[in-house]
């Protein structure tokens, strides 16, 4: 496959910190209008992968490309103002401004056509007021959203969107991640919610040990008796049941 | 605001390091040498970094295309600044 059908690539992809090695020829990728996700367990490698390829860190080795050019001393404001939005794991938001803040910068920065409707889709009208430190886990995450909804990024990589989030903004965060694909988006994400992720993504990466495996579609995950039970476990069945 | 807060504090506790330490007079002593300005700059923006880091301002920042060094030269040229005036004023 040419280089240019992916939105984003990071290919062959190195790390090491110290003498820990985080990376060996791990890839990440996303198409336009899909949902990549990367699955793993904890210490895998999947979010200093992401983070390489949002160019929040550089890799030893590996090439990350962004439509198709290969960028070199690739930086998160290079790749941003090509279309491309980073959140990361921990937060993207800054707790001593307000939500509005937030989104005025982002209007003021790439207009302002998509900020009404994404706080109307996020339903963060009665917190545009609120420092974005009196808000909870959910209510940030909700303003995260909210702000990829209205940057409209070409390809967005959100790392562990669903942590410590209950079920109910779990379904709601999951069902923006959709909104941004079919809108034209590359999604990258990553999660330990196999349920959810597997229910919303298009193509599964299994992240282990510092590489990563291309297993398929969702479907083709539940399918992959290794996949299933080194990582998915014992409750699930091969067509996603519980079991 | 940040830098400015920084900047005052920074120049406060020199001149007063000065003014004890090797009898400098006020307000003499609030200018430091060029080698002390350079140090104190580089320690306000290295402050500035780590604090904008700490609350999440970097990536937001760098989500909308700015990047951490067109960032430092913006908190330098507000240190030249200040420091022109201070020295204006100082006489």
């Amino acid at each position: 496959m040419a280089n240019t059908e992916y939105a984003l690539r990071a290919e062959g992809i190195g790390k090491s910190f110290g003498r820990v090695e985080a990376l060996k020829a791990a890839s990440l990728w996303g198409e336009a209008g899909k949902v990549t996700t990367l699955l793993g367990r904890n210490g895998a490698g999947k979010t200093t992968l992401m983070k390489i390829a949002a160019g929040v860190l550089r890799p030893d080795y590996g090439v990350v490309s962004l439509f198709g050019d290969v960028r070199e001393n690739h930086s998160l404001p290079r790749l941003a103002r090509s279309g491309l939005m980073y959140v990361p794991q921990d937060q993207l938001v800054s707790p001593r401004y307000r939500v509005r803040d937030h989104l005025h910068a982002l209007a003021t920065t790439f207009g302002s056509a998509g900020v009404d409707a994404a706080i109307s889709e996020t339903r963060i009208e009665a917190l545009l007021d609120q420092t974005v430190g009196s808000l909870s886990g959910g209510e940030r995450m909700r303003v995260s959203f909210a702000l990829a909804l209205a940057r409209a990024p070409k390809v967005l990589i959100v790392d562990e969107p669903l942590i410590r989030l209950s079920p109910q903004n779990q379904e709601a965060l999951a069902n923006a991640l959709r909104t941004l694909a079919r809108r034209g988006a590359a999604v990258i994400t990553s999660g330990h919610d196999a349920r959810v992720l597997l229910s919303i993504s298009d193509v599964i990466l299994w992240c282990v040990a510092g590489t990563t495996h291309h297993i398929g579609t969702p479907t083709e995950a539940l399918a992959h008796s290794q996949f299933r039970r080194e990582y998915l476990g014992a409750e699930f069945g091969p067509h996603g049941e519980r079991l | 605001m940040r830098v400015l807060v920084l900047w005052l504090f920074l120049h406060a506790a020199s001149s007063y390091g000065s003014t004890a330490m090797i009898e400098t007079p006020f307000p003499q002593s609030l200018i430091p040498s060029p080698i002390s300005t350079s140090f104190l700059i580089a320690v306000i923006v290295l402050v500035v970094r780590v604090e904008m880091g700490r609350r999440s301002e970097i990536v937001f920042l760098a989500n909308l295309g700015h990047s951490f060094r067109r960032i430092a030269l913006v908190v330098i040229g507000e240190c030249l600044v200040l420091e022109t005036s201070l020295r204006v004023a100082v006489g």
